[in-house]
């Protein structure tokens, strides 16, 4: 059994709004309630008089430096989206911190809002200094003409989703004796340090980030958001602890949703089903401000468009465009999901155009040997794996029941590599990894391997949370990176610590527990097609209620590699599945005429309720060894890569309509 | 306004706010942190307490409400540092991963297992409907939940 959960249902977790100190004041913000308007007047709290800063890129979006407007920490001549920051209030008493927001008086001139892709290609620029609402273009792949026998077209669309953690975001910051010392719900203790030295203009040596326990994220928390730094300047200002909780209201309106993409592709084959090329454009609606991430998203979307298919001909046109949204982040997938859905839902539009089951058609144009696309993705042959799921699933069956069934790869985002350490003390094994879980498993893994090098037993082993004193450089969880970043890097300090206790002649692990010895390891990584998973996703959809198409079961069939642990990978995959089925049905974050956010409570986000769980058959294959010590693949994001286009093309042969959108459009019901 | 509150068989008197929910009594004023705040608009049941044996969701109601009632949180499920058999199940399984749904389901299922007669997957899958947990898929909890139910019949 493990502590680390244990102490939940004792109620002795700490999570950031456990965190508590005498004189404490509560952060509340004040937010912009227009999604475009001039900002004549603000009266009250803290204003971007008071903090006149900008956000950096950092986190899971810390990748290159480009041309785009970054976001404000407070509004100052404009508010770009409902939801905006404006100003801040403070008490030591959490209601009349709230009370306080009514009292500030701000005065808006309204401008029309931006509200879609193609709105925004066609309106004025929100942002005045730029000469349109582009972000960012790029070209993917080379240009190619094809005389093909075949031709089809589709517009594609998937809303914008919220990552929606059961626990909000939230902050503890304190500055006391000349250090800015800050509690978090955070994926990265490193990214959040990072982000409010360089906004603050800080010395690294003061400031000091512990992660609280994490109750969810999803993608929202690896970035610096304005309320951070707000929390942290007032922290400084006032040398009083500061504390700042969102509510969930202000998380749909304000925390970075994902997704929000379209693509317009056509696609060229011949008519026994080889496909020859697929060329089109793909936009990403980044909301008002940009970072690195959503202004290279396209280019993501585009480098992965040809799932795991050796197609000889890519071409795509990407854009990112600014609206009247709060800003884009990432979501459980972040790119991943986007480009599968695209490239499925052509492959399926192929199979029946030409009148050939999809499946086969799916593995005629599966790699004979190993693959590099124009757009520079290198895979490893697939066509043996996909045989065998097809097996396995029983996919003989499985038609007989209209499944959908999509083909997909999940290419983690290893770049920067990982830290860890570990550390012998008072008879246990203390281990610090640069990712900071939120018990997506990382502990189990981390017992398997310090068992499997120093023989330790996993009740001595315990995975601590994310702390930037004990292990100064790390980089973050996300991305279904940590099985293979953070696990090389454990199985490597673990092998230094045996050679550290060999040195002093300690050669097993009663006397290791003995010891003071401690071992640190980092070490950056590059993709390598071994660590690219391949993932085989199967779903059934019936009419529920006679009029409701809900997805009734799903089918997994998902190289993981070397498994580090069955059961977490289980979870994680059930967990993913479910998050995709439901952005089929009903997840989405959409906003009225005016840019406010339509749904008001999590329940009318549309996420999944345990009766909306479909049947889970989820069968953990191992496709070959990463090339890291351990062997083990990406695994968190498979479900939400997979599903989607296994659950539109189920749908779709249900109701006989074709399913182009994200989330189901009502209109296919009628 | 004065209140006392009776919270897992103790009493807490204390100067309020008319307004105080009664989440933020448990956590503020009796520093009972299990429970916890999800979405303030009872979609999530976080802040799952028992309320004289009935589930209630804490967020949805004044803390001068539950006056006179026996209230149950999460830390009053276990003796000590011993689980309930519910709590045991799925810290075996793992059933959660991130925990902050912990109080949900511990009370729902502590609920389950005293109240419902026939315990299946359906039965279970229908009842946490009010209990939100966005990382497991819920497969895992359902799963044991049923277990638990299963283990004390045994007993």
């Amino acid at each position: 059994m493990s502590e680390r959960t244990e102490k939940f249902f004792l109620g002795k977790g700490r999570f950031v709004d456990d965190i508590t100190f005498p004189d404490m004041l509560y952060l509340e913000i004040v937010r912009s309630t227009q999604a475009h308007a001039r900002i004549l007047s603000v009266k009250g709290g803290l204003t971007a008089n008071d903090l006149p800063l900008n956000l950096t890129s950092t986190g899971e979006s810390y990748r290159r430096g480009r041309d785009y407007e970054v976001e404000p920490v407070l509004a100052k001549e404009k508010a770009l989206y409902y939801g905006q920051p404006v100003s801040a209030v403070y008490d030591r008493d959490r209601y009349k911190a709230k009370d306080l927001v009514e009292t500030v008086e701000i005065s808006y001139d309204e401008l029309k809002p931006v509200l879609s892709i193609e709105e925004s290609l066609n309106s004025a620029p929100i942002h005045e200094s730029r000469k349109d609402n582009v972000v960012s273009k790029f070209e993917i792949g080379k240009r190619f003409s094809l005389d093909s026998v075949v031709k089809l077209s589709d517009q594609l669309y998937i809303e914008r989703v919220l990552p929606n953690p059961l626990e909000t975001r939230g902050i503890v910051a304190y500055y006391n004796s000349g250090k800015l010392n800050v509690w978090i719900s955070t994926q990265s203790v490193y990214s959040i340090k990072n982000g409010l030295t360089r906004i603050l203009g800080l010395d690294p040596s003061d400031i000091n980030v512990y992660q609280a326990d994490t109750g969810g994220a999803f993608g929202s928390k690896s970035a610096v958001y304005p309320e951070y730094v707000i929390a942290c300047y007032l922290s400084m200002k006032t040398k009083q602890p500061v504390k700042w909780i969102e509510s969930r209201d202000e998380h749909i309106s304000s925390t970075r949703p994902g997704r929000g993409a379209k693509a317009e592709l056509q696609i060229y084959g011949d008519r026994e089903g080889r496909i020859k090329g697929i060329e089109g454009k793909i936009y990403v609606d980044v909301g008002a401000y940009a970072d690195d991430l959503s202004s290279t998203s396209p280019s993501w979307i585009g480098y992965q468009i040809t799932g795991p298919y050796s197609i000889e001909n890519v071409f795509i046109e990407g854009y990112s465009v600014y609206t009247n949204k709060a800003p884009l982040g990432p979501y459980r997938g972040a790119g991943r999901p986007e480009a599968a859905f695209f490239i499925e839902r052509m492959m399926d539009m192929y199979a029946d155009h030409i009148g050939i089951d999809p499946v086969e058609l799916r593995l005629k144009n599966l790699p004979e040997k190993a693959f590099e696309s124009p757009t520079g993705l290198k895979l490893l042959p697939s066509k043996v794996f996909f045989e065998d799921g097809i097996k396995k699933i029983g996919y003989s069956e499985l038609k007989k029941k209209n499944a959908g069934i999509s083909f997909g790869i999940l290419l983690p985002a290893v770049f920067g590599g990982e830290s860890a350490k570990i550390k012998v003390e008072n008879g246990i094994i203390k281990v610090w990894l640069g990712g900071n879980a939120h018990w997506q498993r990382h502990e189990l893994f981390a017992k398997r391997i310090l068992k499997e090098i120093l023989g330790i037993p996993e009740d001595k082993v315990f995975l601590m949370n994310g702390d930037t004193i004990e292990l100064q450089k790390g980089i973050g969880t996300w991305g279904s990176r940590s099985a293979i970043t953070a696990g090389n890097a454990l199985y490597k300090a673990a092998l230094l610590l045996k050679e550290k206790a060999q040195k002093m002649n300690i050669n097993d692990p009663e006397n290791l527990l003995k010891s003071d010895l401690s071992s640190e390891y980092y070490e950056n990584m590059q993709l390598d097609p071994t660590m690219i998973s391949f993932l085989l996703t199967a779903a059934v959809a019936e009419i529920q209620d006679s009029i409701k198409p809900v997805i009734k079961e799903v089918w997994a069939y998902y190289d993981v590699g070397e498994p580090l642990s069955e059961e977490a990978v289980y979870g994680q995959i059930t967990g993913g599945l479910l998050m995709g089925v439901q952005e089929v049905l009903s997840e989405a974050l959409k906003y009225d005429s005016k840019g406010k956010p339509i749904p008001e409570t999590l329940a009318a986000t549309g996420i999944a309720y345990s009766i909306n769980a479909p049947k889970y058959h989820v069968q953990i294959a191992t496709f070959g060894r990463s090339n890291t010590p351990h062997g083990a693949k990406g695994v968190g994001e498979a479900g939400t890569v997979g599903a989607p286009p296994a659950a539109a093309r189920a749908i779709e042969n249900l109701l006989g309509k074709r399913v182009n959108r994200l989330p189901l459009d009502f209109d296919l019901l009628a | 306004m004065k209140v006392k509150l009776n919270i897992n068989g103790k009493d807490y008197e204390s100067e309020i706010e008319p307004r105080m929910l009664l989440v933020d009594f448990i956590r503020d004023v009796a520093g009972l942190k299990g429970t916890h705040v999800g979405c303030e608009t009872g979609s999530c049941g976080a802040c799952m307490v028992l309320l004289d044996g009935m589930p209630a969701k804490s967020c949805l109601m004044l803390a001068a409400q539950a006056q006179g009632k026996k209230i149950v949180t999460i830390e009053g499920l276990s003796a000590g540092d011993k689980l309930n058999s519910v709590q045991r199940s799925l810290s075996e399984r793992k059933a959660l991963q991130c925990g902050f749904c912990a109080a949900g389901f511990s009370i729902m299922g502590t609920w389950i297992l005293e109240n419902e007669r026939e315990i299946d997957y359906e039965r279970v899958k229908a009842d946490l409907a009010g209990v939100v947990c966005r990382c497991s898929g819920y497969e895992q909890v359902i799963d044991s939940i049923v277990e638990a139910a299963k283990n004390e019949r045994k007993n």
